[in-house]
């Protein structure tokens, strides 16, 4: 006998997650399937190759394909994205929601509709400023070139509680595990883990039928769970795949909108790697379109960085702390696809860069080394094929002038647009709040919504929208409680 | 089969036997033990990878044994660890569209490998 849910949501990352809570909290009968596994928050090393392999899909080695591919990474695991991302905030700019609607026609996306929601985020994430003191080494270098330079920078909030370990503030990020889903459990929802959905099934009125595979001890088998309303929260890629395995194909999957981007290590005289976490100071002289900022730097991932020139570069990681990896990421005006193909679990993910794009990375990488020689660095390693070395300015413009995106190894997160929303249904997926055009009970409710990539960490903008809309269909649903009643009791 | 220079585990696939091919010409000093790790990384990494992906890369690494086992004079599996890392390090020097960059990726699992474990047994 098949199992019958009141609402059925896909994926536990921080879409799901803000989704799965409202509702049980709501009262409805609640079920997250959720592909990954449960890794307890804390028992991974951040970074490392263990984390790699236990919580990114495909060990961390997924790839837009294109001239040239863009290497991606998805958490795949309880919690989704947040248990591996930066924990970086930005509340969704004024502009950026103006530029949405207008672009998709949405409806009531404006700062003062989502206030309420993202002041919900920041008080269940503990969004913070780092406490009073030194920042870190690895993002001093930044603002100290930044400084130098004149140029506009800040340590970005992030969703973290803060502990003085020893001395030391030591940053514990408030992830998905640590907040939303074990709320949600405690609310009455259920949690499947290690469970993929293959195909929904949608039965008109009577609400939709899925076929779940779930693993366990080597062995699988297949259920089939009905729902009055389904939650569609699987992440860019896979929530446009599946989507299009179950059917439905219109503006979904071909918007795919990611931020390119271009790394180089930098060496200075002393100490600056941290390889439990990354620099949090970001430059943001030049606007969202291009961000200069610092990334995660164990010994591996320079190595990594090193390795298109690594002839001529591998001898550098012996000196690795003191190095880090700090990168350009632009906004991209290219889009990409993802398409389910048949036989495949995973689909077929593309990526364009237009030539505007491929001047924005340039531009990007030329900045980025200037920051870098201002801050004090002794050295920069572009991680591109066949790069120099570059230690002044003279061999800066020689580096950059060389420079193509088809040498470089680009690597993105935030991807975003797959399943855009909006009321212009020649280019919109979903309505204004997550719901498929032409249907009654089927949602979206994570980063495929936003139109595009938002030149800044989205997850702060996905939570506050993904509260909005569940919100939104509580209200409309006539639920036992709305979600502003919801949010309320959290206030 | 043992894996490349040490442990016995299951076979390398080719794809490993070419990143640590890549390895031995990187890494120099790389200890046998590493080797057999990197091996084991390299495969458990390509049987998680997306499908599409995985499918290239096991192209790619095809491509890349045959030219390996074409510069060396025999089949690379026969060729002495010297003669591995010569035409492993001629080889890395081609780039071709996408063969290349997926050969790029197997390599970079590799030496992602060693260099954890130098991290983690502190070593480095």
């Amino acid at each position: 006998m098949s199992r019958h849910v009141d609402a059925l949501v896909v994926g536990s990352g921080p879409g799901g997650a803000v989704t799965a809570r409202a509702l049980a909290e709501a009262g409805l009968d609640v079920l997250v399937v959720e592909e990954g596994d449960w890794v307890d928050p804390g028992s991974v090393e951040p970074y490392s190759v263990e984390q790699m392999q236990r919580q990114y899909r495909g060990g961390g080695l997924t790839a837009a394909l294109g001239r040239p591919s863009i290497a991606y990474t998805e958490g795949c695991c309880a919690g989704g994205g947040s248990e591996v991302n930066s924990g970086l905030y930005h509340r969704p700019a004024a502009q950026l929601l103006a530029d949405w609607s207008r672009a998709f026609s949405i409806d009531d996306l404006t700062p003062a509709a989502l206030e309420p929601h993202s002041a919900l985020v920041e008080r269940e994430l503990n969004v913070s400023a780092r406490p009073a003191g030194p920042l870190p080494e690895s993002s001093h270098v930044l603002r100290r070139g930044a400084e130098r330079l004149g140029w506009t920078g800040f340590d970005v909030p992030r969703w973290v509680r803060y502990t003085d370990v020893d001395g030391a503030v030591v940053p514990q990020r408030q992830t998905m595990t640590r907040t939303y889903l074990p709320q949600a459990l405690e609310a009455g929802a259920e949690l499947w883990t290690s469970s993929r959905v293959v195909k929904i099934h949608v039965d008109g009125a009577r609400g939709s039928s899925l076929d779940v595979v779930r693993r366990s001890g080597g062995h699988q088998h297949t259920e089939r769970v009905s729902a009055d309303n389904v939650f569609v929260c699987a992440g860019a890629v896979h929530t446009p795949a599946l989507l299009q395995r179950s059917g439905f194909r219109r503006n979904i999957g071909s918007n795919l909108s990611v931020h390119p981007t271009v790394k180089v290590v930098a060496e200075f005289d002393s100490e600056i790697n941290a390889p439990a976490d990354l620099p949090t100071y970001q430059v943001k002289e030049f606007g969202s379109w291009l961000s200069l900022g610092g990334s995660a730097s164990r010994p591996a991932l320079i190595a990594l960085a090193l390795s298109e020139s690594w002839p001529d570069f591998g001898e550098a990681l012996d000196r690795w702390r003191r190095q880090s990896v700090y990168y350009a990421a632009i906004q991209s005006v290219g889009r990409g696809t993802v398409r389910a193909l048949p036989g495949f679990a995973d689909p077929l993910v593309t990526y364009r860069l237009t030539r505007a794009d491929a001047e924005r990375l340039r531009t990007g990488l030329a900045r980025l080394i200037h920051l870098m020689l201002a801050a004090g660095a002794v050295a920069v390693y572009p991680s591109y094929a066949n790069a120099h070395r570059v230690r002044d300015r003279l061999e800066a413009a020689e580096v950059v002038r060389r420079f193509t995106p088809a040498a470089a190894s680009l690597m993105t997160v935030h991807l975003t647009g797959t399943a855009p929303m909006g009321e212009d249904t020649t280019r919109a997926a979903v309505n204004s709040f997550g719901r498929l055009h032409g249907l009654d009970n089927l949602y979206v409710n994570d980063a495929s919504m936003l139109p595009w990539a938002p030149g800044v960490n989205p997850q702060g903008t996905l939570m506050a929208v993904a509260h909005r809309n569940v919100a939104a269909f509580l209200a409309g649903a006539g639920a036992s409680a709305s979600a502003s009643a919801s949010s309320r009791t959290r206030t | 089969m043992d894996h490349p220079q040490g442990g016995a585990t299951s076979p390398p696939t080719v794809v490993a036997l070419v990143a640590v091919a890549f390895l031995a010409n990187d890494v120099p000093d790389a200890q046998p033990a590493e080797l057999a790790a990197a091996s084991q990384y390299v495969d458990d990494s390509v049987a998680a990878m997306p499908d599409v992906t995985r499918a290239g890369v096991r192209l790619a690494s095809g491509a890349a044994y045959l030219v390996l086992s074409l510069l060396g004079g025999s089949p690379y599996r026969r060729q002495s660890r010297a003669s591995r890392s010569h035409v492993a390090g001629r080889v890395a020097a081609v780039s071709l569209p996408v063969l290349s960059e997926l050969n790029r990726l197997s390599r970079g699992l590799a030496l992602v490998s060693i260099y954890e474990q130098r991290f983690r047994n502190g070593s480095l």
